[in-house]
């Protein structure tokens, strides 16, 4: 009877909260994640704070370390073709790419890819950006309370995938690329389709530059906040639109281009200024920008031929190292494939598979960053990253 | 000769390429930290770890990248229960690639604070380890 007195209810009840530990010398410990409405992912970090600036920060990680790289080693090529992709949802083309290219180099079949399924590859790899980049565009909007932004972003990035649905018959994981080619052709009537959606999504890309950069609430919380030097960039070996932010220029796709239609069409770099948060979103949409001139250039220039070099599933790979690096929307994704040449009834299976993260090197940079920052421009900067922590953990 | 020649000279084992034409430079795991330094000074930025188990030894393999000469992998081979240093002083990006390949495989970094488990459970140990078998692991509770 006494368990159920309205006391020791409203006693449990109003319990104070666990995340909140109150230290009267050091200040207030918060845990920002793993479950918080503006963490994309399940992460977070431990901060300590003193009065409402951060003296310090932990990430806390390990909720969605899947073990990927184990288990390549018990799938062969073409088993894992299923598996490349799944690192990250949001840019999965252009980790399929990573790894096929990896593979091709160890076989020595890249020659064999046919040029009609690179110019597919290059295009399926844009679209996949641009809806990257949206899902970005939208989610980062909604963080800092521009609540049409996602309204916009997500009918802009449906369009596009509405595209590679009806290109490679998925909405999400696409399993498009083959080793040795493409899955699926191009019909004329998809490619008079795409060229449409094309032309009216680059008519309403200008509302972008109005909706996000003459907004004085987004000015506000990313003007100046969250700057990062090239140097420090640099040393930490990030790459990607946040390099580019930085004003450095490198992009795989025009500095070292790793499939021939790029070299084709040529690739502008997309720069920032000064690397703070405007920037990073800046640099985003001109990519997007970008990237749909180049998957226009390659509907015009889409030469004809086969779409697979090789006619049977690659089972077997030779003896041998192979990194492959591709330009990904959230810097170089990188897949090392080694393989001792062995063959089983299954057909052989790499001896060990390396997939490298772009997002590994920024949860730390993060962290120190955060060190000395208000609060409440934390969230704009860790989301401004446009971090996968599924792709990270792997 | 200069003083970097030497070194190279000193430290290079072996030179070769990966099947996708990137170069690789086998070191000894005494000169490996001095070797990533002296490629931090000529303008090389930290792309990533990665380290392979082969039977009795691991290999740990680094990739640079450098806007002028283009990416090289710097590769070492160490044995079981030997240490190897860690170039987090050099390059502050390896800190979570060497924590990872601890936890992976147990190779101890001299000088990285930070070698503890971050993305694997408590009861798991080593799990890229040839030995340790594909499994359904059972998974306990998560402390943070």
């Amino acid at each position: 009877m006494e368990a159920l007195s309205t006391t020791s209810f409203s006693a449990t009840r109003h319990a104070p909260p666990t995340t909140f530990i109150y230290d009267e010398d050091s200040g207030i410990y918060l845990s920002m994640g793993p479950q918080h409405p503006a963490m994309h992912g399940p992460w977070g970090f431990r901060v300590k704070l003193q009065g409402e600036v951060i003296v310090e920060a932990e990430p806390i990680t390990g909720y969605i370390h899947r073990g990927l790289e184990k288990l390549f080693e018990k799938r062969n090529p073409q088993q894992g073709l299923i598996l490349a992709e799944r690192v990250c949802f949001m840019d999965n083309v252009n980790w399929q790419l990573a790894y096929v290219i990896s593979v091709e180099n160890l076989l020595g079949v890249r020659d064999l890819v046919p040029r009609r399924a690179e110019w597919l590859r290059a295009i399926a790899a844009e679209l996949n950006r641009i809806a990257s980049h949206f899902l970005f565009l939208a989610t980062y909007g909604h963080d800092l309370g521009l609540m049409l932004a996602p309204v916009f972003a997500f009918r802009e990035r449906d369009l596009v995938i509405n595209l590679l649905d009806a290109l490679t018959g998925h909405r999400i994981t696409y399993n498009y690329l083959r080793i040795g080619g493409v899955a699926r052709d191009a019909k004329p009537s998809w490619i008079n389709n795409a060229k449409r959606n094309l032309k009216e999504l680059r008519k309403r890309m200008n509302r972008y530059y109005d909706l996000y950069l003459s907004s004085e609430i987004f000015a506000e919380r990313t003007r100046g906040k969250g700057v990062l030097a090239a140097e420090e960039l640099i040393r930490h070996g990030v790459t990607g639109p946040v390099l580019r932010a930085s004003r450095v220029p490198l992009d795989l796709r025009a500095t070292s281009p790793y499939l021939e239609p790029y070299e084709a069409v040529g690739v502008n770099i997309a720069l920032g200024r000064n690397g703070d948060n405007y920037d990073r979103v800046l640099v985003r949409i001109k990519e997007i920008e970008e990237s749909i001139r180049i998957a226009e250039e390659l509907l015009e220039t889409l030469p004809y031929g086969k779409i697979l070099g090789i006619d049977q599933p690659v089972i077997s790979l030779r003896r041998g190292y192979s990194y492959s690096v591709v330009e990904g929307s959230r810097g170089w994704f990188q897949f090392l494939v080694v393989s001792t040449g062995g063959f089983s009834k299954k057909g052989s299976m790499p001896y060990r598979v390396k997939i490298s993260n772009p997002c590994i090197q920024m949860i730390y940079l993060i962290a120190e960053k955060l060190r000395g920052m208000m609060l409440s421009d934390a969230i704009a900067f860790i989301n401004s990253m446009d971090l996968c922590i599924g792709g990270a953990e792997r | 000769m200069s003083e970097a020649a030497r070194l190279l000279e000193r430290a290079v084992i072996e030179r070769g390429y990966e099947a996708g034409g990137i170069p690789i430079l086998r070191v000894r795991p005494e000169y490996y930290h001095d070797v990533i330094g002296l490629f931090a000074g000529m303008e090389y930025m930290f792309i990533s770890l990665s380290a392979i188990h082969w039977r009795d030894l691991f290999e740990v393999m680094v990739l640079l990248y450098s806007l002028e000469q283009g990416p090289v992998i710097i590769s070492t081979f160490i044995r079981e229960n030997e240490e190897i240093d860690s170039i987090v002083d050099v390059f502050p990006g390896a800190y979570l690639y060497e924590a990872e390949a601890y936890e992976m495989f147990g190779i101890v970094f001299r000088g990285n604070p930070g070698l503890r488990k971050h993305f694997t459970p408590p009861e798991v140990e080593t799990p890229l380890r040839k030995e340790y078998e594909l499994q359904e692991t059972p998974i306990g509770g998560w402390r943070h």
